[in-house]
């Protein structure tokens, strides 16, 4: 009769003792989905800068750098800084968001951290950035966040 | 004393009954819940699929622009897009080669606003997966580049 129980008691600690082996320790890692996410950000980066608009056929990245150094470039009434912000922000509600990925898109100087942001990753895991450093004097910096 | 030992093997064969039915649960519960991850390891294997369509179709040099040949990030000419969706219809064996069964659509999202369906097929397969790579789309002519997208539709199961 004991021996019944004791038998019951090592298959139930052996079931539970598989869970674990292959639940926790023998867990997949997901190296696949980090590239992914990498990739995502840095091609709409590197798609979204060189992307010219309706504001003189200028591009967001000649946009943004004109933005950081307070330059000439004007887009009808808007300055370049509004300009970029709200192409870009066209841009991602067509792409980004469609795809219900979280972002968050920074274009910041040595001087002013929040030149233009876009998006937020409160509360979300990061998971790749994708950074492109632009030739300004003072270093402007654009940062894509793909986050979940 | 007779019916002592009856009970007693009353007892045990009921014990063992437990036994095995625990046992049976447990094996039910560990396969359902192995059958619920291969499920979701398969659905998973199907979206990166999608992907992976994608990155064949930004090798193809008759997509592929012919400016900034150096420049990092995936660029299609616009009129090569143009042709492309007659060209891959007229060769479709050939392309199924490489796509599969799939649906692949590239959107212009910030220029002209067109859609190119470069390769449709679907099969007889019912499930799918969706895949979206970012790229520029460059026009040769006037010499500008818009935000486009590529998006692959992986079709799977039956």
């Amino acid at each position: 009769m004991e021996i019944m129980g004791l038998a019951v008691i090592i298959i139930l600690l052996t079931l539970a003792g598989l869970f674990v082996v292959r639940f926790v320790i023998l867990k997949p890692v997901q190296v696949k989905d980090t590239y992914t996410m990498k990739s995502l950000a840095t091609d709409t980066l590197t798609a979204l800068l060189r992307t010219n608009t309706g504001c003189n056929d200028e591009n967001i990245r000649d946009l943004l750098m004109d933005c950081a150094t307070n330059g000439p470039i004007r887009c009808g009434a808007d300055s370049s800084c509004d300009y970029a912000r709200a192409e870009i922000t066209r841009i991602f509600e067509n792409s980004l968001d469609e795809w219900k990925k979280r972002y968050r898109f920074v274009a910041s100087t040595n001087t002013y951290d929040g030149l233009i942001v876009i998006g937020n990753c409160t509360g979300a895991t990061l998971v790749e950035p994708a950074i492109q450093p632009l030739p300004t004097y003072n270093n402007l910096q654009v940062r894509l966040d793909i986050c979940e | 004393m007779k019916k002592k030992a009856q009970l007693k093997i009353w007892t045990t064969i009921a014990i063992l009954i437990v036994f095995f039915v625990i046992l049976m649960f447990g094996f039910i519960f560990y396969t359902q819940v192995e059958k619920i991850s291969f499920e979701r390891t398969q659905r998973e294997a199907e979206a990166r699929r999608s992907i992976d369509v994608a990155q064949v179709l930004t090798n193809l040099p008759e997509l592929q622009c012919s400016v900034g040949a150096v420049e990092r990030g995936i660029c299609f000419d616009y009129y090569k897009l143009e042709v492309a969706e007659e060209s891959i219809n007229d060769e479709w064996l050939y392309y199924y080669g490489m796509f599969g069964y799939s649906d692949i659509e590239v959107k212009d999202l910030s220029g002209s606003g067109k859609n190119f369906t470069l390769y449709e097929n679907q099969g007889d397969k019912t499930s799918y997966t969706t895949g979206f790579i970012p790229i520029s789309i460059y026009d040769p002519i006037e010499r500008l580049f818009s935000f486009g997208v590529i998006k692959v539709k992986s079709y799977y199961g039956q």
